[in-house]
């Protein structure tokens, strides 16, 4: 076995690896663009045919482009239903959710990882047992309980019992085990309070975490539907995808200013979505898990 | 305690350390406080609730009347629920099955880090952070006899389709939305946990002269194993428990086609006022996501955790 022929034939077979030719490659690269293509296909149109008029979105043949810009579904759908206030009750909700989910998460987390006590481990694992727990298995209870307290349709009703997640414990527990403890202790010895040394150096060192779970919280706060449908008893107290859900019951031929209206509902997210996507993308590549 | 921590040091050198050890489990302990708090008050309270009405016969409004098990005892028997369990069943493997492979598929293909990865790993991920009544919404209309879902299938050939309006297609058309609506996230937890495994091995392997796909399926693979289970054990558990879809697309038609067992639940609990039946049905819902959770562990190995 001679040492020249080894390396000969490990280049040629190395070469094959990296770019098994273009051929290959281009195969890969027309796969993913056509996934690409048929995952828009959906948003392109909703967005396309909430400028359409009622009338031509189901016309035969079918057109994918509107024929004239009709931006009054718009203004019409916010004059069939509320839309500008369940838009109002679902940012109060989703950002008093995220919060208390970001703050409360950041204790729980620091308490989790840079202290002992007994139970801990204990406790820790009640809370991450919560993931598995299936959130039908709970609501009518806590219903029940929102009830007794009396928040029935309220905007406390709709914020606290969704105001902490096991999600937002482990995750900041994970990125706060990983800062050093010198920094605390070092802050300790100076003689600074506990308080203080969580407000003014865990939480702007946790900063990236806290970005990134503020992010999930508010998406997926936004977004819920079952906890509202089941606490919301009046019309002014619904949230977007309530209402949204609603209208489209109620007015269910109006697909022009529902699909408006669809378009208003993921403008939030998908702002917040492309600001934070980076964040989103790196933190959740690193944690792999969602709430 | 606290007299006796005081009074030691002036006694004994060591008592101190433990009474600044004592001082800060207290702090910790008051850190988790509100979260131990609220888990124990909107949580394991309700899960205790939820397992005494389990055994009970109530309307939401009297009190609840006492009646072991006799609500898990109808259920072996009662059409609606078994139909709703095999409905369960049958979305959550028929979508589980084609998101995990379309995802490994797409996580490999994005692994070889050719151009536009960036852009794709961005597409991909907008379903996921849709509204999903949005998501419902817009499908719910895509899927018109005249939409544009029967138009794009029509060019390949295929007459249209009453997908959501006949019992033999609707639960199909669900599953279709949800594997749209989630396979951009499983793509990206398998494209993590590939760019964490070290190149030279598959190199190693390929010098050895093992072909591509060997080393993907000898190498990677295994490799991937943990996060392959994690993504496995997310997706199962949601779409187990995924009600927002049948909810809002079909509310359960036609007739009781995509009858789901969450919307069962909510149903019977919120609708026709059986909340101890609904209870004991959400029981087995969670017996049912512990098995298959179970299930995954034996399946991928227990040496991945």
């Amino acid at each position: 076995m001679s040492v020249p022929a080894t390396s000969a034939a490990n280049t040629s077979r190395k070469r094959s690896w990296r770019g098994e030719t273009i051929t290959a490659r281009l195969a890969i690269q027309v796969v993913l663009a056509l996934v690409a293509v048929l995952t828009v296909i959906p948003v392109v149109w909703t967005v396309l045919s909430s400028l359409k008029t009622n009338d031509t979105i189901f016309s035969v043949p079918m057109r994918w482009l509107p024929t004239s810009l009709n931006w009054n579904n718009y203004t019409d759908a916010f004059a069939v239903a509320p839309f500008g206030r369940y838009f109002l009750n679902s940012t109060l909700i989703a950002g008093s959710v995220t919060a208390t989910t970001v703050f409360f998460g950041a204790m729980a987390g620091y308490g989790f990882s840079k202290f002992r006590f007994p139970g801990r481990n204990l406790l820790f694992g009640l809370i991450l047992s919560t993931f598995m727990i299936p959130f039908p298995v709970i609501m009518i209870p806590l219903f029940a309980l929102v009830r007794n307290l009396g928040w029935v349709n309220t905007y406390q009703g709709l914020i606290i019992p969704g105001a902490l997640t096991g999600f937002a414990v482990f995750m900041m527990r994970q990125f706060i085990q990983a800062l050093p403890g010198e920094l605390f202790d070092a802050a300790r010895i100076d003689g600074a309070g506990e308080a203080r040394i969580f407000l003014t150096i865990v939480l702007p060192l946790a900063r990236p975490a806290l970005a990134t779970l503020g992010i999930l919280t508010f998406l997926d706060s936004w977004n819920n539907l079952l906890w509202p449908l089941i606490v919301i008893q009046s019309d002014e107290m619904e949230t977007i995808p309530l209402g949204l859900t609603k209208f489209s019951t109620r007015y269910s031929t109006n697909y022009a200013q529902m699909l408006a209206m669809a378009v208003i509902a993921s403008l939030p997210v998908l702002v917040v979505f492309i600001i934070g996507r980076r964040q989103i993308i790196n933190s959740l590549m690193l944690s792999g898990i969602k709430g | 305690m606290t007299t006796r921590a005081r009074a030691a040091p002036r006694t004994d050198i060591t008592r101190p350390v433990l009474s600044l050890e004592r001082r800060q489990a207290l702090v910790g302990m008051a850190f988790v406080f509100p979260a131990v708090l609220f888990f124990a008050l909107f949580f394991f309270y309700p899960m205790a609730y939820a397992l005494y009405l389990s055994l009970t016969s109530w309307d939401l409004l009297t009190p609840p009347v006492w009646i072991g098990l006799a609500n898990y005892a109808a259920l072996v028997s009662d059409p609606n629920f078994l139909s709703s369990l095999s409905i369960t069943l049958r979305y959550t493997i028929e979508a589980a099955v084609p998101l995990i492979l379309l995802s490994l598929m797409l996580a490999l293909f994005l692994n070889q880090r050719l151009r536009l990865n960036g852009a794709y790993q961005v597409v991909y991920f907008v379903p996921v952070v849709m509204p999903a009544v949005v998501s419902a919404i817009i499908w719910g209309l895509l899927y018109q006899p005249s939409g544009p879902v029967n138009n794009l299938v029509g060019i390949v050939g295929v007459e249209p389709l009453p997908w959501l309006a006949s019992a033999d297609y609707a639960l199909h058309a669900i599953v279709i939305v949800s594997i749209w609506a989630s396979f951009g996230y499983d793509t990206l937890i398998l494209l993590a946990g590939l760019q964490s495994i070290p190149p030279d091995y598959g190199e190693a392997a390929v010098i050895d002269g093992a072909s591509r796909w060997r080393v993907t399926r000898d190498v990677t693979l295994p490799l991937l194993a943990p996060r392959l289970l994690l993504v496995t054990a997310t997706s199962v558990a949601a779409l187990l428990t995924s009600f927002v879809l049948p909810y809002v697309m079909t509310n359960g038609g036609p007739g009781t086609a995509t009858r789901v067992l969450p919307l069962l639940i909510y149903q019977t609990g919120f609708q026709f006022l059986h909340a101890g039946q609904a209870s004991a049905m959400a029981f087995m819902l969670l017996f049912i996501t512990l098995i298959f959770t179970a299930l995954q562990f034996r399946l991928f190995g227990r040496e991945v955790l």
